[in-house]
């Protein structure tokens, strides 16, 4: 038997353990989690468009509603370009030739890697506001500002922590991942 | 479901093996196959030509192998060889499955532009539909499996396998 045959009767050998009904089932499943994922986010989305469209359409808005409101401005646009822009293993690019396959993935990779620099830089700047807004509230306005500002300062820190664990995980993974495609270009 | 679901399903020991090219970690290997399958589940509607179902699905599954493969493929450790502590399989009977085993511990260590060419050309693809597939020349193909075949046979060489 040449190598050749040899390594043909090799591959060949490698058999899965998996029942293709079992592997359906798993697939139907994730597929529905990543819905109900999409689902939520959307919905998140409107709650908090919702909460604070009534409060300023209706003319009740309290100083949380204000403080709030640029964070939120900033915020979900920025969250759902990353969200939406990510870079997606399973995109509709993935049925191409591998060669395009990667030219494509490593223009997606390259904007992902732009998005989360600007997600870091929105997460400080939301941040600065935080502090500013918190510091004049507490030298110059009354009682009732004060706690929607402390609100705004734990909603800003919290962003900037998630933000900063989010983007450094995805930096790691999607530079490893650049590198590996590069070579397939 | 898609008509052309059911007839997937006897193309999954090919996607189990290019899955398999590309992760060393068995667990991580099922987690891959399912990537593939809901990749290949949303992308079925844009297929064309039913005929053409096989050479689909695996550029599907190296797409998404080559996106893995430094995401989440980790060696195992390697351990220094003792003559003493280990047995030493004799090569003219080492079974199918350890020679499988050693295969896909050697494919990961090729880069991936000769992994490719390698697994497409011992799934039974002739050069033209590697070449179509990976979107290279027919020329390049066979520069890039000389070569993948050539390091391998090193590997094997040094390992007392062939």
């Amino acid at each position: 038997m040449n190598f050749d045959d040899e390594l043909k009767g090799a591959w060949r050998g490698a058999v899965s353990a998996s029942e293709p009904q079992v592997l359906t089932r798993r697939v139907v499943r994730r597929q529905r989690r990543l819905l109900l994922q999409r689902a939520v986010e959307w919905g998140l989305t409107a709650v908090a468009v919702a909460v604070l469209g009534r409060a300023v359409l209706s003319g009740t808005a309290t100083p949380a509603h204000w403080l709030l409101m640029p964070f939120f401005l900033l915020y979900l646009p920025m969250a759902w370009m990353i969200l939406l822009r990510a870079p997606d293993r399973l995109a509709p690019e993935v049925v191409e030739n591998v060669s395009t396959y990667a030219r494509l993935r490593l223009t997606q990779l390259r904007t992902g890697l732009r998005d989360i620099w600007l997600a870091r830089a929105t997460a400080r700047w939301l941040l600065g506001y935080a502090v500013a807004a918190t510091i004049v509230v507490r030298l110059w306005a009354e009682e009732s500002w004060q706690d929607a500002a402390w609100t705004l300062l734990v909603a800003a820190l919290v962003a900037q922590g998630i933000t900063v664990w989010l983007s450094r995980t995805l930096r790691r993974r999607w530079l490893r991942e650049y590198r590996a495609i590069r070579r397939l270009v | 479901m898609h008509r052309l679901w059911t007839q997937l399903q006897a193309f999954h020991p090919h996607l189990w093996r290019a899955v398999c090219g590309y992760e060393l970690n068995p667990a991580v290997r099922e987690e891959l196959l399912q990537e593939v399958l809901l990749a290949i589940w949303k992308s079925l509607p844009r297929l064309r030509e039913p005929d053409m179902l096989l050479p689909f699905v695996l550029r599907i599954a190296h797409n998404i192998g080559a996106s893995h493969v430094r995401s989440e493929t980790r060696m195992p450790s390697p351990v220094p060889f003792n003559e003493v502590l280990h047995d030493v399989a004799d090569p003219s009977t080492t079974p199918v499955c350890v020679r499988t085993q050693w295969l896909f511990e050697a494919l990961v260590t090729l880069p991936l532009t000769l992994r490719q060419v390698l697994m497409l050309h011992l799934e039974g693809f002739d050069y033209q539909e590697i070449a179509d597939m990976l979107g290279i020349s027919v020329e390049n193909v066979g520069v890039r499996l000389h070569r993948a075949r050539e390091r391998l046979r090193v590997l094997s060489a040094q390992e007392g396998l062939q």
